[in-house]
């Protein structure tokens, strides 16, 4: 499924650079925040605010609209993810002072910066997972340049996984499952699904 | 302004997102979903009644999904496949063993032959198989409640067993470990007979096995105790004594008229001159740790390893001395990654390595064996070996896979049976 996706990115990655060429791109640079409520053991909340960066770069297919790439870095308390996927972002009145903003990202936040870690035959790790992160905003001009400001909220849905697994040392014969990979005597998988509020700043270029 | 207001209100776009995000907004809470999955040996009760009551139909061999325990007789492999039978190929050509047929055997673990004629338990039975036909083989004989350990209710012929699988739950409570796991071995031990011994044959097992022959007896360690079987006439044992031996038992190997028994915690060394009475001579303590044995005149070659029952050992080859078999003394330990199995031929030792790959050793000089280290195969993990008169033969993770070892420094590929199901070593 990784696969699929990074190959399909690859593609819209091409894409977009073609079609940069010929002077239909923009960018936007976002910078926020994401925030949420985490359960505590005891059922009590807290919440969270995690900083959150991301970049998006895309073609324009009408006068108001852009598809393209959205690369980022969300910093939550667990992991650090890097969400990458596709884009869809929609103006109006971008020439006006003030205009409007709608956005939609779609794609998968891969956990690569997290390093597997075993103590003795105690193995962690963390995987990511799919994202999605509609969000609308406001635009505003910025002058006589022909970038503009953002500002957006939105709903961002994160899922990530933690596994912890004791390895099996006794190299006996074994069986295995989808749940349960080769070597490992037992695993405990954590799937968060993580729910945030995205407030953000951005510009667009 | 109002305007512009309006131009946006307008746009449907914009209402869509907005609606979606009025309506997901207030669910900003995270969730979490733990499962925890792991391997467990969950009991299973059986009946011996029904058991017995089931013909054993030799069959065309199914292919190999979890190779067990490997027995060499002439120029047939055996192959178990744990609680369920043995395979049988043809190897008198190593480069290209066919298979020929299956035994299914419910509990089989392990199997030794004396004279064509095999031995293989069956949970509490031992079962007796004519394979001087090997294209007819029959049962002959079921000697009952012998392995009887595995009986949780003797007057329904109750039995308990253990099945692996893997266990998925919601919570996050630790089941520690498998279950106790009864495997049994078969060995050759035998006592004082000469004259039925010289006209037996055994076959050859490998330096993980339970059972063994030696000397027209059948010798089965199980996890404490080693079981004497008279066979001297070969299609009727009979079931002699149980010695205990403490927890721990894991392998057996026969040398000349003593029996050589690894355990958790060391070696036992016995005297079966006598081969219905064997006779503890020494026992060789070294700490916990998982260790088979193999022997010569001079000396024992244990290997020690971590392990799922033995997880505090450590991983060494040990050279005991063994010429006063009164008194074993250690004369020099190696470090190894994990040692499973090994196997003696003459000067040259070859160790399994589990996962890491398997070693070959000239062992002439057995106080400079790190010196004399010959080659280290990593890629072919190992579990355990028999050195064949034709072969060397071994359980990898590819099944089972045979070498020309006829230069001792330079193993060549034959073979390999492959398993539909990879070993984990």
């Amino acid at each position: 499924m990784k696969k699929y996706f990074l190959s399909i990115f690859l593609i819209c990655f091409c894409s977009t650079v073609l079609m940069a060429q010929s002077g239909q791109f923009m960018h936007q640079f976002e910078l926020g925040i994401l925030r949420g409520n985490a359960g505590n053991w005891d059922g009590s909340t807290m919440s969270r605010t995690n900083l959150s960066i991301q970049s998006f770069h895309g073609a324009r297919i009408t006068e108001n609209q852009s598809v393209g790439i959205t690369l980022g870095y969300d910093r939550y308390e667990q992991m650090d993810l890097v969400p990458l996927g596709f884009g869809w972002r929609g103006f109006r009145h971008l020439d006006k002072k003030l205009g409007i903003l709608g956005a939609f990202d779609l794609g998968y936040g891969s956990a690569f910066l997290e390093k597997r870690q075993r103590e003795g035959l105690f193995e962690t790790w963390y995987e990511g997972g799919f994202f999605f992160h509609p969000n609308i905003g406001l635009t505003f001009s910025a002058g006589k340049s022909p970038s503009y400001y953002t500002l957006s909220l939105g709903f961002k849905r994160q899922i990530a996984h933690y596994f912890s697994g004791f390895l099996d040392a006794s190299g006996e014969n074994s069986i295995s499952s989808p749940l349960l990979p080769r070597g490992f005597s037992s695993l405990t998988q954590e799937t968060y699904y993580l729910n945030s509020l995205s407030l953000k700043l951005g510009l667009v270029f | 302004m109002k305007k512009r207001l309006q131009l946006i209100v307008s746009w449907p776009v914009f209402f869509i997102l907005a609606t979606i995000l009025f309506i997901t907004l207030p669910s900003c809470q995270d969730e979490v979903k733990s499962t925890f999955t792991y391997r467990a040996s969950i009991p299973v009760f059986l009946e011996m009644h029904s058991i017995r009551e089931a013909d054993i139909i030799i069959q065309p061999s199914p292919g190999l999904d979890d190779p067990g325990k490997i027995y060499l007789y002439g120029d047939f492999l055996f192959i178990n496949e744990p609680q369920k039978g043995i395979h049988i190929w043809d190897n008198a050509n190593p480069s290209n063993p066919s298979p020929i047929s299956f035994i299914p055997i419910p509990g089989n673990v392990d199997l030794a032959i004396n004279s064509e004629m095999l031995y293989a338990d069956s949970y509490v039975d031992l079962l007796v198989f004519d394979i001087s036909d090997i294209f007819n083989i029959s049962l002959v004989k079921r000697v009952e409640d012998v392995f009887e350990q595995m009986y949780i209710d003797r007057s329904t012929a109750t039995i308990i067993t253990y099945k692996d699988t893997v266990i998925t739950t919601e919570s996050e409570v630790a089941p520690w470990g498998r279950g106790w796991s009864w495997v049994l071995a078969f060995s050759d031990a035998s006592s004082g007979n000469r004259g039925a011994a010289a006209s037996q044959s055994y076959g050859q097992g490998g330096s993980m096995a339970r059972f063994t022959l030696l000397n027209a007896h059948l010798y089965a360690v199980d996890e404490s105790s080693l079981r004497v079987f008279d066979v001297i006439k070969t299609d009727d044992p009979q079931h002699l004594r149980n010695i205990n031996l403490g927890w721990g038992i894991e392998t057996i190997f026969p040398f000349q008229d003593k029996l050589f028994i690894g355990s958790n915690t060391g070696m036992y060394i016995y005297d079966a001159s006598v081969a219905s009475e064997p006779k503890e001579m020494a026992v060789y303590q070294h700490v916990t740790a998982c260790d088979p044995v193999v022997v010569n005149e001079k000396y024992a070659f244990v290997t020690l390893r971590t392990g799922r029952m033995c997880p505090m050992g450590v991983d060494e080859l040990q050279v005991i001395d063994i010429q006063n078999p009164y008194s074993p003394k250690l004369l020099k330990a190696y470090p190894m990654l994990n040692p499973h199995g090994l196997a003696l031929s003459g000067d040259y030792l070859y160790v399994a390595e589990g996962k890491h790959g398997m070693k070959s050793f000239l062992v002439a000089d057995v106080l400079a064996i790190d010196q004399n280290q010959l080659e280290f195969l990593k890629s072919m993990p190992s579990v355990d070996m028999i050195p064949g008169p034709k072969s060397l033969i071994v359980i990898g993770a590819d099944g089972v896979c045979q070498f020309d070892y006829s230069t001792p420094d330079a193993l060549k590929p034959l073979s390999c049976i492959k398993v539909k199901k990879t070993v984990i070593v």
